[in-house]
């Protein structure tokens, strides 16, 4: 009986060493991730954050996007889980690094139709727009240019997730009751991902 | 830091002195070592102007009426060389745990009642709610700032000189320094970010605040009683009341970003001069051998 529980002891004591030691195995190399798909949702920023509108109404002076790179499923939570047991349990509790394998050489937005006297239907609007990216954004500084919002992406490491998430910020106000854009991101692999979004403005 | 250092040097220069001798005092280089420990309050009146076209920061000196504001400890440093030459520190905490608070006087007495000092002095004091300008001007605006108490420590350095005049009857110990200098702030900068409402609109205002060099007058009058008196050892109590008047003015450039850091205007606000009081007064012990 003495002995019985003393094995017991023992193997508890042993399996306790293996949660703690699982717990800290995490895989710190960098993991890549195809960019294949867009989603564009608009944006709220007529109050003090901007948060994804319910619907897709926003105000004239207030017209923005949240847009998300990803891979073909959204997939925020990413874990490893490419060992057994302990391990298992404990290897999503670990936060892995993601990078796009392509780079994204530009991101074009176009209105589709005319949006007010200086934006025409089919035309690239990048210059009438602003940029923000999610991860490094706070209210106390300014917006970025599109071409920095694009040179800040390709340096982007995700810490957990699949996403490159951004917003952007229209400086143009609309004449008319609805707009519609085209965003196309072109990848360094040749490739043109693209969503278009219809928003209602008033 | 910088007082930090400065206490480094000065205690490295008290070293690099030769005491030479011990056997009489008129021969010695140096032969009268002072020691102070000493709380005391201080309190700061600033005018205040109403609101103008531009921020005025000054309007924002901490200043609450029937109350003190400021409470400190200070330690003081006195060696006496050469029989004519006197060197005091004062360090002072001001509301930290830090000395935040410098006075070096360096005093030349060639007569035994009076003389000449020259010296080094900084103190700190607090701006408070300074972005209330800005909130009353752009109601239609979010604004931002990087801390979310409106508070600031505000530095002011600058040098002092005048004439020492003093007294020592028996026990006692008076003097009365009349110092006049010149004083200015710290140059800071503060960032305003803000957002219309209902708009994607957002500017940023960066206030690199200049130089401001002001006279000022700062008669100080310290009091002495040695209760315990040896022949090599006094220990006594010390009494100080200092009071400073200045004009205060802080001019600024303003640069104005608007939607990103690239597009930005400048422009250089110039502001009123306003009255700056200060009245210290502060009771402690002294020990001199």
């Amino acid at each position: 009986m003495h002995r019985l529980k003393r094995s017991l002891y023992f193997l508890l004591l042993l399996n306790s060493f293996r949660i703690i030691y699982s717990c800290c195995n995490c895989n710190d190399s960098l993991n890549y991730f195809d960019l294949k798909t867009v989603t564009v949702k608009a944006l709220d920023n007529s109050q003090e954050w901007p948060v994804i509108a319910e619907d897709t109404t926003l105000h004239r002076n207030a017209v923005a996007f949240e847009v998300w790179l990803s891979d073909e499923e959204v997939s925020e939570w990413a874990c490893l889980t490419n060992s057994y047991g302990y391990n298992e349990l404990y290897a999503c509790e670990c936060v892995s690094s993601y990078k796009a394998k392509q780079n994204i050489d530009s991101i074009q937005i176009i209105s589709i139709g005319k949006y007010n006297e200086d934006i025409y239907q089919n035309q690239i609007i990048n210059k009438f727009c602003f940029a923000e990216s999610v991860y490094n954004s706070t209210l106390s500084d300014l917006y970025i240019s599109m071409d920095e919002l694009v040179e800040s992406l390709n340096n982007l490491v995700l810490s957990g997730s699949m996403v490159y998430k951004f917003r952007i910020f229209l400086n143009s106000r609309s004449i008319y009751r609805s707009a519609h854009f085209d965003f196309k991101i072109y990848l360094s692999d040749g490739s043109i991902i693209s969503r278009d979004i219809q928003i209602i403005i008033v | 830091m910088k007082i930090g250092k400065t206490i480094g040097l000065i205690l490295l220069s008290f070293a690099a002195i030769p005491v030479v001798s011990q056997e009489t005092e008129k021969d010695a280089i140096i032969s009268d070592f002072k020691f102070k420990i000493f709380a005391g309050i201080r309190n700061i009146e600033c005018d205040s102007f109403g609101i103008d076209k531009n921020l005025d920061f000054v309007n924002a000196y901490y200043s609450e009426y029937d109350y003190i504001e400021y409470q400190y400890l200070g330690l003081n440093f006195g060696i006496k060389a050469w029989q004519k030459i006197e060197l005091n520190l004062d360090l002072l905490v001001v509301d930290s745990y830090v000395l935040n608070n410098l006075q070096a006087h360096l005093c030349y007495m060639p007569f035994k009642n009076l003389g000449f000092s020259t010296g080094y002095y900084s103190f700190d004091y607090f701006m408070n709610d300074y972005d209330y300008f800005y909130r009353i001007i752009y109601p239609d605006y979010y604004i931002y700032h990087d801390d979310n108490f409106y508070q600031k420590r505000i530095k002011d350095y600058g040098f002092l000189f005048g004439p020492v005049f003093r007294v020592h009857p028996k026990r006692f110990f008076v003097e009365l320094r009349m110092n006049s200098g010149f004083l200015t702030t710290k140059m800071f900068v503060e960032e305003f970010a803000m957002k219309q409402k209902n708009s994607n609109f957002r500017q940023l205002l960066r206030l690199e605040t200049h130089k401001a060099w002001t006279p000022l007058f700062y008669p100080e009058i310290k009091l002495e009683y040695n209760f315990l008196k040896k022949t090599d050892f006094n220990m006594g109590l010390n009494c100080r009341a200092s009071y400073f008047i200045q004009d205060k003015y802080l001019d600024y450039t303003l640069i104005r970003y608007e939607w990103t850091r690239e597009n930005s205007t400048e422009e250089i606000w110039f502001n009123p001069h306003h009255k700056f009081e200060k009245l210290e007064i502060d009771l402690g012990l002294l020990f001199s051998w």
